[in-house]
């Protein structure tokens, strides 16, 4: 079965070249219109659909290549694309829509790319896509966010194309599958785990979305990281240290959450965490586990854009993005403040919201693997992540602000809003829906009473430290130290290495080897007589000392006599007598050495 | 047959012919350069024909007047007398046809019956070097051809061509006379002077102390006559003040003799055994050879006249040839034999080139030389080819010999003399690149800028052997088989053993 069908990716990017040629209402239609376009050919696409380019002799680009793992990845994210889209309509601006396109189109094609070159441009393009987004929040900061955004998957893109280039090299297969393991795989995790924000490889996320526009984060929040995940579970599922990675990321990201002031800095440390739980999913890797990160990620989508899409509808709403100085929404903006508790219980595995259901996957799918350190980290990943948003929300709606005007968020970006936190729940109430995509059969029982305990244990864990330690979750006007701030020290303190010491070391070596020239020039310009004339400047101090006064005045005139005429004339080395002394001398050494050998055998 | 008696012929061909120049030139000067032409022509060709036959059938044998050795004299030519034979009186074909044109100019009229006749004995003194095998006999072709030389030296019209002659013949007697208490050692020792029968006697008495010091008398001698540093003073003013076709002899034909009975002297009377093993003379041999190599490069850059530069220059060269012997491995010794044919074609063609530019425009200083590419392009053109080659720059021949010499030296674990050729060869470029730059890229200084501008290249007498010359500097280097196939069955041959 050999069907070909076009790939929603190039719909996608072809629609985005399209778009500058239009005009107001129409391409304010027009691009949610082509991201459905999108979404329904995703939704006809079945197991086997081709697409082939002969790109060149011998290298065929394959578009297309579907199976149970790109099917679900590929229907959230071009469902994920058309919400942003509907919520983003407001963006008029015709760079940031096309580059809104071509970020889903290039997340689509990493989803169904069959090789590994088609892969690759797609992956590119994601970071350009991505760097259009950031550049366009047009403030100095995001502009600094969006190079260092660059500088950082420019390094990955590097590590997966020589990857990839080793790979081939090894196997002679571009198929998008398991690489060689070795350099090939290592670089290929370091691109991964730059774009999937392993932690210390992470610290573009939190830099760059908060810069970002608001309905830029939204959905730059749905492509890269998952993208990263997707490509992890098709080339290297079951690695025990990628496992524990995805705890320390969990972890991590949480504690730094709980830090945050910005709401969607805080956001952003919090995708680090869920893609952490993704990443331990994956690096488990049996089917259990891989189908709960898949179904991780496929919630994680829906929640976190809604999260984003509600912290974005009140930035836009009244112009604060920090807790501290937010409060006192819940009447304003009833919808929002629904939504965003919907999405909260989400993410935090409250049991009825889909959070909770690819939670328990993971974490059940960790127990079973007798993985209990990480089973415990996932679980206290879990509680620190329901007290976040306790306070997100509590501050955000509930805090007491007078001084605050604000008014319901436009119908676009409710109806966006809405839709997602209904999935939100249609998937946690019925999780057949999903188990029917997942790549492996599915047995798994959402509902049972242990996982129940489990989410009781985390609300109680959450409740008790609430109750204890309220002070400590009072958010705080203040910058807390980033690992970011560590990589910029370490660039500034390389330029000011090449620029200061490195230069005086040039500037000095220069003047060292000008001297040695010049030394080397005058000696040239006569060695007969430069040779004694050395000595002489050589013994002169010691000779001056030693000598009678008179004589040692004689000596240093005559010694400046020779420097003043140097070089004098070269031509002027000759004496037959001078020759039989060298001619003498050399006798004697030869002699010498005969002795010398002779005595001492 | 005559073909039979062509080892003795390429000997007393120019011995005779000298004294028909002689006899000649009392009649009419003019017929002088054709005897000589015609002499040095068909010895080259019976020298061609001798080593035709060395590389066919082996070394020749020839017995002077039947007697045989070791109580008469004996002429062998092996694989490496063959070869000097040839590349010697190839450059003196070429100096011959030069001279032809450039002596009128240099000496006076009636000295040129004495030129040609002093040559041809000069000629017989190289070739008869090159033939003998008797230790003796070649004791006396040496003295024939360096007084030859001497005399040479003094033709020049400048007084200071007979103070240079001086300094030489003094040098060169000291020389002599060390080469002649070396042989006296060896003959007390062993009763014999036929260097096959000395190689056989020798071993069994290399403890000796007669015939260690008897070989330090060969090297320091040979060292004075190769102009090994620190003994080259003689070399810049014999070079300098003489008329440049002597010039060219002296550096492409005598010096190369002089390494010749080096090399048959070391490999062939001694045994290498006996110069690596017994005693550490040749250590002491190859660094001053490196410093030859540095300190002839280093005094070339100061020179202002480019044929003192270029005496300075063959002062550093033949130390890549004595580097060559003295590290005595396979590849060295291949190379520092092969940097013999290299060395006699770009000096050759350097100094002849130095000849043209004194003949044309009695330019003789660096300086004066600004500019004078545009007049005289062929001329700077061989120059540049010669100096590409002397720089080392592949594929010139001048390339082949030092790479030899440096594959050796790795070969044999003694690096540092590689750096001392990559020195050699930054310092070789940076003297060289002065003249080029000159000749090319300067304007004329107002010194002389008419002498510059009316120049032209040299009448074809002059400018053949030059072209000629420049050719075989990458014609050696691009077909370096050629001459390595006669080469190596030599090396092999003395070397194999150890």
């Amino acid at each position: 079965m050999t069907d070909v069908m076009i790939p929603p990716a190039l719909i996608l990017i072809a629609g985005a070249l399209l778009v500058p040629f239009l005009k107001g209402q129409i391409r304010k239609l027009y691009v949610p219109a082509v991201s459905l376009v999108a979404l329904g050919v995703t939704l006809l696409l079945a197991p086997g659909m081709q697409c082939n380019i002969t790109v060149l002799q011998g290298y065929t680009a394959s578009l297309l290549h579907v199976d149970a793992l790109s099917l679900v990845v590929g229907y959230i994210f071009a469902f994920a694309g058309l919400l942003a889209l509907i919520y983003a309509r407001d963006e008029e601006r015709a760079g940031h829509q096309v580059a809104s396109l071509i970020q889903i189109g290039s997340g689509l094609g990493i989803v169904f790319a069959g090789d590994f070159f088609t892969l690759f441009v797609f992956w590119e393009l994601l970071a350009v896509s991505s760097v259009m987004l950031i550049w366009y929040g047009a403030t100095p900061v995001s502009r600094d966010a969006g190079l260092r955004y660059i500088l950082l998957h420019i390094f990955g893109g590097g590590c997966l194309l020589g990857a990839i280039v080793i790979s081939v090299a090894a196997t002679g297969s571009f198929v998008v599958g398991p690489v060689e393991s070795g350099l090939s795989l290592l670089l290929l995790l370091v691109a991964i785990g730059v774009n999937a924000a392993f932690i210390a490889l992470h610290v573009w996320l939190p830099d760059s979305y908060p810069r970002s526009t608001v309905p830029g984060a939204v959905i730059l929040c749905i492509f890269t990281t998952k993208a990263a995940i997707y490509l992890l579970a098709r080339t290297s599922p079951g690695a025990e240290g990628v496992a524990y990675m995805g705890g320390l990321m969990v972890i991590y990201g949480v504690i730094f959450a709980l830090l945050q002031n910005d709401v969607r800095k805080l956001l952003s440390y919090h995708i680090v965490s869920q893609v952490g739980y993704m990443v331990a999913a994956i690096g488990i890797g049996t089917a259990l586990a891989v189908n709960g990160g898949i179904a991780h990620l496929f919630n994680h989508i829906l929640y976190k854009s809604l999260l984003f899409m509600c912290m974005g509808a009140v930035i836009a709403q009244t112009g604060r993005s920090n807790l501290s100085e937010l409060g006192g929404l819940a009447k304003k903006m009833p919808v929002t403040l629904v939504t965003c508790v919907i999405a909260a219980a989400a993410i935090s595995g409250i049991p009825g919201f889909n959070g909770f259901i690819s939670k328990g996957m993971i974490i059940s799918s960790a127990a079973e693997a007798h993985l209990g350190v990480l089973e415990i980290i996932l679980i206290a990943g879990s509680v620190g992540t329901l007290l976040s948003f306790a306070k997100l929300t509590y501050y955000a709606f509930f805090a007491k602000n007078d001084g605050i005007e604000a008014r319901e968020a436009p119908l676009p970006m409710l109806i966006a809003m809405v839709i997602a936190a209904t999935c939100c729940i249609i998937y946690g109430l019925y999780p057949a829906l999903l188990y029917a995509i997942l790549p492996y059969p599915v047995d798994y029982h959402a509902f049972g009473l242990s996982h129940f305990a489990e989410s009781a244990l985390v609300i109680g864990a959450a409740a008790a430290i609430l109750f204890l330690a309220r002070k400590l979750f009072v958010p705080k006007d203040k910058n807390v130290p980033e690992f970011m701030e560590l990589y910029r020290s370490c660039g500034n303190g390389f330029i000011w290495f090449c620029t200061v010491p490195l230069t005086r070391l040039a500037v000095w070596l220069t003047s060292a080897q000008d001297r040695v020239i010049r030394g080397l020039e005058w000696f040239a310009r006569n060695p007969a007589a430069s040779f004694p004339l050395l000595a002489m400047a050589g013994i002169a101090p010691i000779a001056c000392r030693v000598l009678p006064e008179e004589r040692a005045s004689a000596f240093e005139r005559d010694l400046e006599d020779k420097i003043q005429l140097y070089p004098g004339d070269p031509e002027l080395i000759r004496g037959s007598g001078y020759g039989l002394f060298l001619v003498s001398l050399l006798l004697l050494v030869y002699f010498l050495i005969v002795f010398f050998s002779a005595s001492a055998k | 047959m005559i073909i039979d008696h062509f080892p003795v012929l390429v000997v007393v061909l120019p011995l005779v012919g000298a004294f028909v120049t002689l006899l000649a030139g009392w009649a009419d000067r003019r017929l002088c350069f054709p005897i000589a032409m015609a002499t040095t022509f068909i010895q080259f060709c019976i020298s061609l024909q001798i080593l035709s036959r060395v590389m066919q059938t082996g070394p020749l044998h020839y017995n002077l007047g039947n007697w045989l050795p070791p109580w008469g004299i004996e002429y062998v030519i092996d694989q490496l007398n063959g070869f000097v034979l040839v590349v010697i009186l190839f450059l003196c074909v070429l100096t011959c046809l030069y001279s032809y044109r450039s002596i009128h100019s240099e000496i006076d009229e009636k000295k040129i019956p004495a030129f040609y006749t002093v040559f041809l004995l000069l000629v017989t003194g190289v070739c008869g070097i090159a033939v003998t095998g008797d230790l003796f006999n070649l004791y006396v072709f040496l003295e024939i051809s360096s007084l030859a030389a001497y005399a040479l030296v003094a033709l020049g019209r400048e007084k200071r061509s007979l103070v240079s002659s001086f300094t030489y013949l003094v040098m060169g007697s000291v020389s002599a006379c060390f080469i002649l208490l070396g042989i006296g050692h060896l003959y007390i020792a062993t009763g014999t002077l036929n260097m096959a029968d000395l190689a056989r006697l020798l071993p069994p008495l290399y403890g000796s102390t007669v015939i260690q010091s008897a070989f330090i008398f060969f090297i320091i001698g040979l060292s004075i006559k190769t102009a090994l540093f620190p003994l080259h003073l003689w070399l810049p003013d014999a070079y300098r003040y003489s008329p440049s076709a002597v010039t060219v002899l002296l550096a492409s034909v005598v010096s190369k003799i002089g390494v010749y009975a080096l090399i048959r002297i070391l490999f062939s009377v001694f045994t290498p055994a006996f110069i690596i093993i017994e005693i550490p003379v040749m250590e002491v041999f190859c660094w001053l050879a490196a410093v030859a190599i540095i300190g002839g490069s280093v005094l070339a850059i100061a020179q202002t006249d480019l044929k003192r530069m270029l005496a300075y220059s063959s002062v550093s060269q033949m130390g890549y040839i004595l580097l060559g012997i003295g590290i005595a491995d396979n590849l060295a010794v291949t190379g520092g034999i092969l940097q013999i044919l290299n060395h006699a074609v770009m000096k050759g063609c350097l100094f002849m080139i130095a000849g043209a530019f004194i003949y044309t425009s009695g330019i003789r200083s660096i300086d004066d030389l600004r500019g004078i590419a545009r007049t005289m392009p062929l001329t700077a053109a061989a120059f540049v080819i010669a100096a590409a080659s002397m720089i080392g720059i592949p594929p010139t021949a001048g390339f082949m010999s030092k790479w030899f010499i440096a594959l050796g030296a790795l070969e044999s674990g003694q690096w540092i003399f590689v750096l001392v050729i990559l020195a050699s060869s930054l310092l070789t470029a940076i003297y060289f690149w002065k003249v080029i730059e000159y000749m090319y890229f300067r304007d004329p200084g107002t010194r002389c800028a008419e002498v510059v501008s009316t120049a032209r290249d040299p009448p074809a007498g002059m400018l053949v052997p030059i072209l000629i010359l420049a050719a075989a500097c990458v014609l050696f280097g691009i077909f370096v088989s050629i001459p390595l196939e006669v080469i190596e069955p030599f090396v092999t041959g003395i070397l194999g053993g150890i």
